[in-house]
């Protein structure tokens, strides 16, 4: 009996999850929170798992869920519910149609164990001593979110407005355009020189970043070891074709002893199509015959010996590549911010007092920022999600232990009275959710006002921008000089939304910003009695 | 939206609308089709809803066939700055909107676009002011204003301190423009009315504040004037402006203006506000540059009290 449907279904179902995550990452501010959004995000294990650590709810159990599975059935999780391991996929299938006919696809690849389960204690050590770095940077989960939202969604925006014009050309009302804030082009380094190390990887040695960097893969891996369901082998059976070992991307099929390292199998079932006999399959472990080896089973010795070989040259060049590749994360995390002080002032006077920010400003709902950091891996869910574009990766304005995880830029955008999404959809928790009426009183920070920079004081011409913004009326307006009004600034009312910051005029440094809370604060609620009624005459008054 | 036909009849349009404003294109109609005593210069309304003052208000300025006819490109561009309810008075009332819409389409306009370019997330301000619904409902078209390259690069040669600006196509591409601004207090500009509302056409609005505001707004109005300016003063934002913080900013006064010119239209607004007109800087600069009139003791006024 030859299991092909299980192939089938694994293609199914990661495809299924695979669109459903990229329209989540590339189109969240579009269409919203969805319920299939709940069935995305429900079982990703790393996001689920921290986020259990916040609620103990039955709604963070997915990572329970991914346990049993993969304890049942071995890592199915890694073939169909991990998007960045269908990513691979389809990474592998296009370096396939390219490679030459008869070129070996796969060879069985040593386990690495050391490397593997190192990189994953380092990732649990650093998380418990309060470093999600190892984690966010490795995490499958936001990795991909890294590459949907921050590389992809640019281009669905940019394709989608495209599409919307050439409509209007055709004189056919178009969609409303998307819009798509900038971040800082240094935040893009990472995804970028991810994927294009994800795509050598996956295109020269199949799942290699699963089996080696992934801290998911590699704890799953433990799990799958016990799993009851495995790929087997029969030996009676096997002609040793090798055909199994040269399709799996997990390099996880030994050819000399038969064996499947399914700690490494992430359950593709590609092994089971391409057998011929019809002899390796997915089977519950039992009694187990023993028959001695075909004779030819010592033939296929290079599939054994090459990669060991190759291993030492390819040993280096990988070396390089590494420390390449530290070379260039070193200098873009240097990188000045290059938007800190703004080009091209509209104001006769540039301004000269630089933003003193002590703090950077942490997404409402996270209530402090090391309680954030300590929780979020940067999938930039609630960046694709968050329909003002201030929630933009941060370089290191949270140190570097907090690089790329969301911060509030006020030059992009700011944080909307009326909105609380990025709380709701917040995968790891890291970003608990409010209700409005909790949100609009959260101090994320509070506005400081910079007299010397305010285009009232330097041009002597009125402005007040920051108090047309301001929701609570924070920031408004007192008599200056010669009937002109200048900002001030109520702490108590200010939530530090960033809308006055926003809407500063000032440059290259602006008149008004935003200082971050460490830890949340508490924002009065605005209060003002109703205005008195005019006694009507009846008449008007002109 | 045709943005074709617009990119072909843009430099004919820079140049001739630059200086057909400064001729008194807002007034072509009070010269021609209506003899001069029956019209009044300003139409002031009060103590109705808004569709009755609408109503009331546009019949004794001479019926929506005067600025509107047969086969025209309309846009009514309201004030859909903030998101936020129509009951806290930051936004025009969605009724007074649907109302002129529906006027434009009867009286044979092949088109009605509504449109402005928001403060907050324009989708929120669509949706949360009720214009959006209300304008699709009486068969009008909500367009986009969030995008700058809807935006075309106009010249003001008779601005003082702006020269140039980017003005959204659908009004460079306008048979007939109608401004409605709601009537409501402002920090910087301390009020708003109709010549502020038009900041809602252009898309760097942060070059205006950043470079003497009152001057701004009034040099834009040397541009092109609307053709027709209808005040929405049913609930008036009376402190805590333009945004408010909650419906205690709001006074509800049942009123509206319906005028050709802007600047009466806002000396008219000020005086309902409580303030005086010359105290509202951009009035006083436009008056003397000679884009409108803020005397309105010299005006002819129809007040209707319903």
């Amino acid at each position: 009996m030859k299991q092909l449907w299980l192939k089938k279904i694994r293609v199914v179902v990661a495809l299924v999850f695979l669109a459903l995550s990229t329209v989540l990452f590339v189109d969240f501010d579009r269409i919203g929170a969805t319920p299939w959004a709940t069935l995305v995000l429900y079982p990703q294990f790393l996001p689920s798992l921290l986020q259990f650590t916040q609620t103990l709810a039955w709604t963070s159990t997915g990572f329970l869920l991914v346990l049993v599975l993969t304890a049942l059935f071995g890592r199915v999780y890694c073939s169909t519910i991990c998007p960045l391991g269908t990513l691979q996929d389809i990474f592998i299938r296009i370096a396939d149609k390219l490679r030459k006919p008869r070129k070996v696809k796969f060879r069985y690849q040593k386990p690495h164990e050391a490397l593997r389960y190192g990189i994953l204690a380092l990732a649990i050590g650093l998380f418990l001593s309060g470093s999600t770095l190892a984690l966010s940077l490795l995490d499958p989960f936001s990795n991909f979110g890294r590459i949907a939202g921050d590389l992809l969604r640019p281009l669905y925006v940019a394709a989608y407005n495209g599409f919307g014009q050439g409509l209007e050309a055709l004189g056919v009302a178009g969609p409303f355009p998307l819009q798509w804030k900038a971040p800082p082009l240094a935040a893009l380094a990472f995804p970028a020189l991810f994927l294009i190390g994800l795509i050598g990887l996956s295109a020269t040695r199949g799942r290699l970043f699963c089996n080696l960097l992934c801290p998911v893969g590699a704890l799953l891996g433990l799990v799958s070891r016990f799993a009851l369901f495995k790929i087997r082998i029969p030996k009676d059976a096997c002609i040793v074709c090798a055909q199994c070992s040269m399709s799996c991307k997990a390099g996880c099929i030994r050819l000399k002893t038969q064996e499947v390292d399914f700690s490494r199998c992430v359950a593709c079932f590609d092994c089971i199509t391409v057998c011929e006999p019809q002899g390796i399959g997915y089977v519950r472990p039992g009694p187990v015959k023993y028959y001695p080896l075909p004779t030819m089973g010592a033939s296929p010795a290079h599939s054994g010996a090459a990669p060991s070989t190759a291993l030492s040259a390819e040993g280096k060049s990988r070396r390089a590549l590494l420390r390449g590749a530290a070379t260039v994360l070193v200098g873009w995390a240097a990188l000045p911010d290059p938007q800190a002080a703004e080009a091209r002032p509209h104001n006769r006077t540039p301004t000269t007092h630089a933003n003193a920010r002590h703090w950077p400003v942490a997404p409402p709902g996270a209530r402090d920022i090391a309680r954030f950091n300590d929780l979020c891996t940067a999938c930039h869910l609630c960046v694709s999600a968050c329909p003002y574009g201030v929630l933009q990766p941060a370089l290191l304005d949270y140190g570097l232990s907090g690089l790329l995880q969301p911060h509030l830029d006020y030059r992009t955008g700011y944080c909307s009275y009326e909105c609380n999404r990025c709380g709701q959809i917040c995968p790891t928790g890291a970003i608990r959710p409010l209700d409005l009426a909790a949100k609009q009183t959260t101090q994320l920070g509070v506005a400081r006002f910079v007299r010397d920079n305010c285009i009232v004081y330097t041009d002597h011409t009125p402005c007040g921008a920051c108090d047309e913004y301001c929701p609570t009326k924070a920031v408004h307006l007192v008599p200056f000089q010669d009937g002109l009004a200048i900002p001030t600034v109520q702490e108590s009312l200010c939530i530090g939304c960033g809308a006055c910051e926003n809407a500063c005029p000032a440059r290259p440094w602006r008149a008004i910003y935003v200082d971050g809370h460490p830890v949340h604060q508490l924002a009065q609620r605005p209060m003002a009695k109703p205005i008195e009624p005019q006694t009507s005459t009846g008449d008007f008054p002109f | 939206m045709q943005r074709r036909t617009f990119l072909k009849t843009l430099g004919a349009g820079v140049w001739t609308g630059a200086h057909l404003a400064l001729l008194g294109r807002g007034q072509r109609a009070d010269a021609g089709e209506v003899t001069a005593g029956a019209v009044p210069d300003l139409v002031a309304v009060k103590n109705g809803e808004p569709e009755a003052l609408f109503d009331r208000g546009i019949e004794a300025l001479g019926g929506m066939g005067r600025f509107v006819k047969k086969g025209q490109r309309v846009v009514v561009k309201p004030n859909i700055g903030w998101n936020v309810p129509p009951e806290r008075a930051a936004n025009t009332n969605p009724r007074l909107v649907r109302r002129i819409v529906e006027h434009c389409l009867q009286a044979g306009a092949r088109e009605v676009y509504v449109f402005d370019h928001t403060c907050d997330d324009w989708r929120d301000c669509y949706r949360t002011s009720g214009i959006e619904q209300a304008v699709k409902e009486a068969g009008g078209k909500i367009a986009p204003g969030n995008s700058e390259g809807y935006f075309q690069q106009i010249a003001l040669p008779h601005g003082q301190r702006l020269r140039a600006a980017k003005e959204h196509e659908l009004i460079l591409g306008a048979d007939v423009v109608i401004n409605v601004p709601v009537l409501k207090s402002h920090g910087g500009a301390k009020l708003s009315v109709a010549m502020k509302n038009l900041m809602g056409v252009v898309w760097d609005r942060g070059e205006w504040h950043a470079n003497d505001l009152p001057q701004c707004i009034a040099d834009f109005t040397t541009y092109r004037k609307p053709d027709l300016n209808v005040v929405d003063a049913y609930n008036v934002l009376q402190r805590h402006g333009p945004r408010g913080v909650s419906e205690n900013d709001v006074v509800r006064q049942r009123s509206q203006l319906l005028t050709t010119d802007l600047v009466t239209a806002d000396a008219a607004a000020a005086k309902l506000f409580g303030v005086e007109p010359d105290t509202v800087d951009y009035i006083r600069i436009a008056h003397a540059m000679g884009v409108g009139r803020k005397d309105l003791e010299n005006l002819v006024i129809r007040r209707i009290v319903l």
